[in-house]
Formats: C-alpha cells, sequence, structure tokens
C-alpha cells in the first residue's frame, strides 16, 4: 500500500509528463479492445454509415487517437488522504437539545466537492468540520455523483471482493472503485491494491490491458520494486520496447528527487544503495525511443536483470530463449533470402 | 331393412351436396358396423341355445336351454368398442412443428426438395406458405377444383427460392411446388451473416414493404411469410412493415424477393460513390471502422465531388426519398390535465420497486430507518426468522450452561 508517513508520496512522480508517457506507452493500445463494443442496458440500435474521402478518414483517425488517450487516461494515484476534521466552536450549553448530529452543506453547484463547507454539529454541542467519511456520504445525498452509493458497497468488503478477484473480474472491480471512491481514499487504495496484486500472483496482466488500469498497474508494480513478473510478461511476449520501458519507469520511481517536468535527466538519478546503477553503456541519459536496436534494449534488460531484480536466473533463462528464439529466426530469414535469390 | 339402407338413412348426403363437399369433415356423422364385437347367439337376453352357442349333446345327454345371468358389462364393451373405429383424423404438433395455425400446413416444414442427379440439396428446408383449394371454369367440366401449394426453399446461408405448384391431390401440388422451388434458386449476400446491408423499400403489385436494419439478437419483426423466407436466407434480424394486401402472400414474397436481390453491398456502394464507407457503431464510442474502399477507381477528393451530390447514406440508399415515419401514437389521456394530477399523485411510487430491491440487497429485508428503534414493526422475512432462530438457539445453549 502506498500508506505511511515515512514513506515517498506517488502523487509528486506520478504527474511528470514523463512517467505518464511511460504510462501510455507500456498500453498496448489496441482499438479494438480500447473501443470494444460496451453492454451498457442500452437499446442497441443498427450501426451508422458515412461516405468519406481520404481527408475525411484521416480526420476521424486524429480524433480516434485523441479519444485513445482520453479513454486510457490512468485513474491518478495519490496517497492516502490526511484527516481534516477540526473544531470550529465548542458550545457545552447547546448539550441536550438534541440527540442526534446535525449536518450542514453549502450546495452552491459552482463549488468543488472536496472544497465545498461541510459541517457537524454534536449532541455535546461541538461544532467542527466534517471528517472524510462523512464529507463522502454528504456529498452523495445533497450531489450525487451516478454510479455512486451513499454506503461502501459489499464487494468492496472481505470476503466478497477476493470472491470477486478469483472470478477474475478485474476491470469490473477496477471501473467500479474508480466511480465509488475519490483516489486518495484509503479504501480506494486498498481495493487497487488487492486487485493489483491478484493480477500479479496470477499473471494476467493481459485482462487490463487496452484498458485505464494497465498505466496504474505498472505504476504500482513499479513504486512496490515488483516488476519482474510483468518484465518476464514482456520478455515471454518479445515485447522488448515495453520491457524497456518498464525498467525506465522503475529507475524513475526510485529516483530520490520527485521527477519534474523541467529537471533533465543524469547519471545521479538512480543512486540507490542496491548497486544498480545507471553506469551501463547503452543510452541511460535518456529513455529509449522504440528506434533503439535490439541490442541496446537487451543491455538495458540484462543490466537491471544483474543488479536490480529478485527473480534473476528466470529472468535470464527468459532472456536466453528469446535470444535463441531471435537468431533462430534472423537464420531463416537468411536462409530464405538466400533460396529466394537463387531462384 | 340393411344395414346399408338404414344407414344411408342417417347419414344420407344428396348427390348435389356431395359435389359441394357436404357431408366429410369432423363433426359428421359416419356410417360404423355395429356387428363387430357380437356373435351370434349371444344378446341382451343372456341364454344357452343348444345348436347354436352349446353344443347339443353333453357327456351323452340332451343339453336344455337356460337362461344365465346378464351380462352387466356387454353394453359398456359393445360401446368402448364402437368407439374405437371412430374416423378420428386429429394428431398433436410440438412447438417446433407447428405452423401458423392448427395442424395445417402453411408455416410448416416439408423437407428439403427431392434430390436431382448430383444435387442433393442438403442443408436445405422448405417451408409452405400458402396452400389453398382454388377453382377454375372450363368449357367442359365446369368448375374444376385444384389445390394451389406455395413454398419457399433455403440453406439458412444466402441460397433461396420460391415455387408455385398446383395439383389434383395436396401431395402432387406439394411435390410440384418443392421442385420448382429448387430449380429456381437465388443467391442473397447478407451483411454480417446475419442481417440486410441497409433499410430499403419495394413493391410488387400492389403489395409495398419497407425493411430496416436491424442490430444482432433483434430477430424478425415483420410479417409471417417475410419470417418464414428470412429463415430460409439465414437473415435472423430485420424489421419489416407491409402495406398493402398483407394476405397476398405471393405478392409479398415476390416483392421481398425483388427487394433482397437489388440490396447493394458495402463494396458495391464504395465503388459506385468511389469513397470510403465507414461504420459507426454508438456502443463503441463511434469508433470509424472502415467497411469498404473502391476497388478500381481511386477515392474522390473533396474538390471533385460536386456541390449537389448526395452523401448522407440513408438518402443515397432511398434515392433522394424518405421513409415517412409517424410518431408513436399516445394515449388519449396524455393531453388532459388530470393526467398531470395523476402523476403527481404516483410520483412517490416511482422509485419504490428500486428502493425494495437495494434495502434487500443491504439488509436483507424491506426495511425502514425506524426497525431498530421500534422491532415489533418489521415484516416477515427471512432475515427476521433467521434472527429469531439464532436468538433461540442462543438462549438454549445459555440454559444449557
Amino acid at each position: 500500500m502506498f500508506a505511511g508517513v515515512a514513506s515517498r508520496d506517488p502523487s509528486l512522480y506520478f504527474f511528470s509528463s514523463r512517467v505518464q508517457e511511460l504510462l501510455f506507452q507500456l498500453n498496448d493500445r489496441q482499438h479494438d479492445l480500447v473501443f470494444k463494443p460496451r453492454k451498457l442496458g442500452q437499446k442497441l440500435e443498427a450501426p451508422q454509415y458515412v461516405f468519406m474521402t481520404d481527408e475525411d478518414l484521416d480526420k476521424e483517425r486524429r480524433r480516434i487517437e485523441q479519444r485513445l488517450r482520453e479513454k486510457l487516461q490512468v485513474p491518478p494515484v495519490l496517497g492516502p488522504r490526511k484527516p481534516i476534521e477540526r473544531v470550529l466552536a465548542k458550545d457545552p450549553r447547546l448539550e441536550g437539545l438534541h440527540d442526534s448530529k446535525l449536518v450542514c452543506i453549502d450546495i452552491s453547484p459552482d463549488l468543488s466537492d472536496r472544497k465545498r463547507m461541510i459541517t457537524v454539529r454534536e449532541p455535546d454541542g461541538t461544532l467542527r468540520t466534517a471528517n472524510w467519511n462523512e464529507r463522502g456520504r454528504i456529498n452523495q445525498i445533497f450531489l450525487p455523483v451516478d454510479g455512486r452509493t451513499v454506503t461502501m458497497p459489499k464487494m468492496f468488503e472481505e470476503p466478497h471482493l477476493t470472491e470477486c478477484l478469483d472470478r477474475e473480474e478485474y476491470v469490473s472491480v477496477l471501473d467500479r472503485a474508480c466511480v465509488q471512491f475519490e483516489p486518495d481514499d484509503p479504501d480506494y487504495i486498498r481495493v487497487t491494491s488487492a486487485t493489483y496484486d491478484h493480477v500479479d500472483a496470477a499473471r494476467l496482466y493481459e485482462r487490463l490491458q487496452s484498458t485505464r488500469h494497465f498505466g496504474a498497474l505498472a505504476f504500482y508494480l513499479a513504486w512496490h520494486r515488483r516488476i519482474d513478473n510483468l518484465l518476464l510478461y514482456f520478455i515471454q511476449l518479445e515485447k522488448l520496447n515495453q520491457a524497456v520501458k518498464l525498467i525506465h519507469l522503475y529507475r524513475l520511481l526510485r529516483s530520490a528527487e520527485p521527477v519534474s517536468d523541467q529537471t533533465p535527466p543524469t547519471r545521479q538519478e538512480s543512486s540507490q544503495s542496491d548497486g544498480y546503477s545507471s553506469s551501463s553503456d547503452s543510452g541511460s541519459e535518456s529513455e529509449s525511443s522504440d528506434s533503439d536496436s535490439e541490442g541496446v534494449q537487451l543491455d538495458i534488460i540484462r543490466d537491471y536483470i544483474e543488479n536490480a531484480s529478485v527473480k534473476r536466473p528466470v529472468l535470464e533463462l527468459a532472456l536466453q530463449n528469446f535470444q535463441h528464439l531471435s537468431a533462430e529466426r534472423r537464420r531463416v530469414e537468411r536462409e530464405q533470402r538466400r533460396a529466394d535469390g537463387r531462384q | 331393412m340393411s344395414a346399408n339402407e338404414l344407414w344411408k338413412g342417417v347419414t344420407g348426403v344428396s348427390n348435389a351436396g356431395r359435389k359441394r363437399g357436404r357431408g366429410r369433415g369432423a363433426g359428421v356423422k359416419r356410417r360404423r358396423d355395429l356387428n363387430r364385437g357380437q356373435v351370434i347367439g349371444v344378446g341382451k337376453v343372456n341364454m344357452m341355445w343348444p345348436g347354436l352357442n352349446a353344443p347339443v349333446l353333453r357327456n351323452g345327454e340332451l343339453v336344455r336351454q337356460q337362461s344365465q345371468p346378464r351380462d352387466e358389462q356387454r353394453e359398456s364393451r359393445l360401446q368402448a368398442i364402437r368407439d374405437q373405429f371412430t374416423d378420428q383424423r386429429s394428431f398433436k404438433l410440438t412447438p417446433l412443428e407447428r405452423g401458423w395455425s392448427g395442424n395445417r400446413l402453411p408455416g410448416r416444414s416439408i423437407g428439403p426438395p427431392d434430390a436431382v442427379d448430383f444435387e442433393t440439396f442438403e442443408g436445405f428446408d422448405t417451408t409452405v406458405l400458402e396452400l389453398k383449394t382454388v377453382f377454375s371454369m372450363t368449357a367442359t367440366a365446369g368448375r374444376t377444383r385444384h389445390i394451389s401449394c406455395f413454398a419457399v426453399t433455403g440453406n439458412g446461408a444466402g441460397l433461396v427460392g420460391y415455387g408455385l405448384g398446383k395439383g389434383n391431390t395436396g401431395m402432387a401440388a406439394i411435390k410440384q411446388c418443392k421442385r420448382r422451388a429448387g430449380q429456381r434458386l437465388i443467391y442473397v449476400e447478407r451483411c454480417d451473416g446475419h442481417t440486410v446491408f441497409h433499410d430499403f423499400f419495394t413493391r410488387f403489385a400492389a403489395v409495398r414493404i419497407f425493411v430496416e436494419r436491424r442490430p444482432r439478437g433483434h430477430g424478425l419483426q415483420c410479417h409471417r411469410a417475410i419470417r418464414e423466407i428470412c429463415h430460409r436466407v439465414g437473415i435472423s434480424d430485420l424489421y419489416a412493415k407491409v402495406e398493402g394486401p398483407t394476405d397476398n402472400v405471393q405478392s409479398i414474397t415476390k416483392a421481398f424477393f425483388l427487394g433482397l436481390l437489388r440490396q447493394r453491398t458495402h463494396q458495391q456502394l464504395a465503388d459506385e460513390k468511389r469513397l470510403h464507407l465507414v461504420e459507426l457503431r454508438p456502443e463503441a464510442d463511434n469508433y470509424p471502422r472502415l467497411v469498404a474502399s473502391p476497388g478500381g477507381a481511386p477515392v474522390r477528393s473533396k474538390e471533385q465531388i460536386p456541390a449537389d451530390e448526395e452523401l448522407d447514406f440513408q438518402l443515397h440508399i432511398f434515392e433522394g426519398k424518405v421513409p415517412l415515419k409517424m410518431p408513436p401514437k399516445q394515449p388519449f389521456y396524455m393531453k388532459l390535465p388530470c393526467y398531470q394530477t395523476h402523476l403527481n399523485k404516483v410520483k412517490h411510487l416511482k422509485n419504490q420497486e428500486q428502493v425494495r430491491v437495494s434495502l434487500l440487497a443491504e439488509h436483507g429485508e424491506v426495511r425502514s430507518f425506524l426497525a431498530d428503534q421500534y422491532p415489533e414493526c418489521r415484516a416477515a422475512s427471512a432475515a427476521l426468522w433467521a434472527e429469531k432462530r439464532q436468538a433461540a438457539e442462543d438462549d438454549q445453549e445459555q440454559d444449557e450452561m
């Protein structure tokens, strides 16, 4: 979990544009999965058809790229919120007037739900601001958000949460958590952490691929330094680009200084005690782009495996297998070309 | 009088009446052989008649006439035997075999067309759409009667054909129409294997049909004849409105076939317009799916399209015409002021169902926030009885301890 006073605040890293770009690149972004038809209880109509020129088609494609970015926007990762209760006044003479708490809320529509005034008068006469729990309930009663319930749904409590996860309903649990909770709600952090742990244990990363939750999963794993399983998954699928991006994300989140958009990456970034340094030959100054050669990518991955990985033997074996397969494929292609050339 | 004469008197129909088909069908008296189940010598009076139903000599002695006790069950036995031989021709059909009405043939399957040479008609099924008796006046015989059968056959994968057969008997007519339907097959293109490519209008004789494409799972919302044709073609989702004579099944079939043949596939539309054809589905966030691009000629650019050209898909399909869509008729009372009063009165009940469901989900019973304060007001429910049972068990445990 992200909880704890001593631990760092993930939000300082999450919102940097470099981290956001990495999270976007780590996603498969398959159009037919991102835009798959959703059964939301609506009445289906026959599809519409439009005649388009090449320009119209390009315009639509650009619109779709923009829409893709919106749909794959990663839900914000914040640390757990701090209590905001404070006593405004004490009036002991009001004791006995009421036998229940009275709550006041400012329902002006132009206010933010997080900032609007909500106060509570206790039966003993104390006037205080509402705590987060009360704020959530009262906001939902007077200014309801569609899909949210006033009380927490039972599916987020044990044992129901574990049952849902055992049924591999990851996306629906995460989607509902995004609707029900605020990102800094300890319950949101608990539910999402449990889901990501379950996905990681079952290695079912493909369930979250092409959804907005994959970025959050990658961030969570990188933050807690548990990227080995996901790295293995990428290597086995021969997605070296994404393996390298994951390692870059890991390095960025490990740096002592929160990543900001202004600070350029330097060699001192990953100066942690485990000896994983950025002194490899590969372009440690910059996050590699997709155009990096396979050799460079393999170097980066090997560097991580040797210095920072927990499951070193498994990863080395996977990398070896990939290299053998790659070499074999190149040999077959060469022979094919030679055979074609002879003909 | 002989049995024949007696029966003729009871069931008699004149010659002229017989020509008109009187004296046939259900409910009419039929002659029955009353001798069945009877033996000569045995009757209402149960007696031993030596020489008839008993031997003349028994152990060297003459047998005498003797009356025997009455057979009580004789009447009912004879009646049961006579009831057995009534001319009952009704039989039950399973729901899948049933046609449009009763045990009649329209709407029922008559199997695939008979094999001809190497063509075995595998996968084909034929449905009768019409089976009727028709008369025509001839010079020699006057009014002559024939049976007419109209059926459609298809393999559910695009091949379909209809045929009309006439004969003196039903069997002959059915055979002829099935053969003709199998001889006159056409191939119908379907979109995504389940529906037509686009809405269309078609007509034949006085019949006009407006056909609309529907999404997967919608079903066939149309005239029963069109529904059968769609089953044979392999169309599973469609809306069709027949205007004009809805009982003229043959015209409806011909109109519908014309419409299916004149459909334009997506590729054909893209080719004739020389533009890309893109599909937008609202449930998929209107993702622009490229369905067809022009084949031979290159795609036109904006400058090459004349200003007055129709680019709207629906208008292009209907060639400038628009089907008239009347707004759904509202009940008369919705305009009256008392309706608003009624709506205001029932407003508080609108959400009742949803509230009950969420209370059951949360508490296991329908209860108010006052239930804790006034437990005697809780309605009898599974949750309440579970609690009472638990309390009783706890009390028992306490007593035992």
